[in-house]
């Protein structure tokens, strides 16, 4: 048996399941508004624990680490619940958020407890570091979202499409972003070669 | 497919080379820490303001762990909910901390003058409450003692009448008499 929770909805405003009006009500001690945000946002969270869990092969522990989160939820006075911005995230979104980094938590206590440094073979504790070179490109050369736009379609090799996705853009833009870094960077470093060679 | 669709080698050499060069500022936005959670659901939702967004990008560009966990938050959303079991939800309604006005009274301090006459009263009686009970269990050990060679005393007696005594009392009765 299972309580369906519903997301589509996501409407923080509404007052029923789980709105403003209901977490007033349930920071005033509304048992009955407590249980309302349980039922409408427990799946939410059950989904993004199980979506860290479950490839780790910890999917038996995600009760826990919903409970956990729940924990930090309530804590202190529903401190970290308090701390939700309706006009800056969805509740689901930043439950997401907060569901994901606890489940992340869970996992890296589980690792530190069992995992002995020393029997793991080098190319599992070696990272892929970024390389800073003293040399940096100067400032405002390229903008923060053509860097993340270059990034996501060189290095995680998504098509314009899956990057507009991810930077919450028109994938024409990002086309048009890719194009314009392009020109840039091979302007830049033309230019510096022309200074450095013979 | 567009030119600008066109992901070539020089276009990869160039970004390869550039990520290792990205401005100190950018860098440095890093020693903040973890960003917060709200910062991140923000830009998952679009509703950062510019300057804000443009920060969490350069370090986006900049920081492999970063971005993934970003993707990871995205893909998440984009899978949905599931249904949660009946346990989770009962679990998690029952984690319920209670009425705070309730949990306020339970730890409201004592008044000033409250706390001055407690704790007077408090450091007058702490060692006079460990003095009685020292007292008390002296004066037990003391009674049981003297009880005990009470009994020895008479079970001393009451065997010398039974061996040396009139012959006609059954010594049965005499010690049951004890």
């Amino acid at each position: 048996m299972g309580f369906a929770a519903a997301v589509g909805s996501d409407d923080v405003k509404t007052g029923s399941g789980g709105g403003d009006a209901d977490l007033d009500a349930l920071f005033q001690g509304d048992k009955a508004a407590w249980d309302r945000f349980v039922l409408h946002h427990a799946g939410v969270i059950f989904a993004a624990v199980r979506r860290r869990l479950v490839p780790a092969g910890r999917s038996a522990d995600a009760e826990d680490v919903v409970q956990d989160v729940v924990g930090r939820l309530c804590q202190h006075d529903f401190r970290l619940l308090r701390n939700y911005d309706a006009a800056r995230a969805k509740m689901t979104t930043w439950l997401t958020v907060v569901a994901n980094s606890a489940a992340v938590d869970h996992l890296r206590r589980l690792r530190r407890r069992t995992e002995d440094i020393e029997t793991q073979p080098e190319s599992v504790l070696a990272v892929d570091p970024v390389i800073h070179e003293t040399v940096k490109i100067p400032d405002g050369l390229l903008s923060p979202r053509q860097a993340l736009v270059l990034e996501l379609l060189y290095q995680r090799d998504m098509t314009p499409g899956e990057a507009a996705e991810v930077v919450g853009i028109d994938p024409q833009t990002v086309r048009s972003m890719h194009h314009k870094a392009l020109v840039k960077l091979r302007a830049h470093f033309q230019a510096e070669l022309g200074e450095d060679g013979p | 497919m567009s030119e600008e669709d066109n992901k070539s080698k020089q276009g990869a050499a160039l970004w390869r080379r550039a990520r290792a060069q990205l401005p100190e500022d950018w860098q440095r936005l890093a020693d903040d820490g973890a960003p917060d959670a709200t910062l991140l659901a923000g830009y998952l939702d679009g509703r950062l303001a510019e300057d804000e967004a443009a920060r969490l990008e350069a370090r986006l560009a900049g920081e492999p762990a970063l971005l993934d966990e970003l993707l990871a938050l995205r893909a998440a959303l984009d899978a949905g909910a599931e249904t949660a079991p009946a346990t989770v939800v009962t679990r998690a309604q029952a984690a319920y901390p209670g009425r705070p006005a309730l949990r306020a009274v339970a730890s409201e301090k004592p008044s000033l003058l409250g706390r001055l006459l407690g704790g007077l009263v408090g450091f007058q009686l702490r060692p006079a409450v460990s003095a009685l009970a020292a007292a008390a269990l002296l004066l037990g050990c003391a009674g049981a003692f003297e009880l005990g060679r009470y009994q020895a005393q008479q079970l001393d007696t009451t065997t010398q009448l039974a061996e040396t005594g009139d012959s006609d009392v059954p010594v049965e009765f005499v010690i049951s008499g004890l």
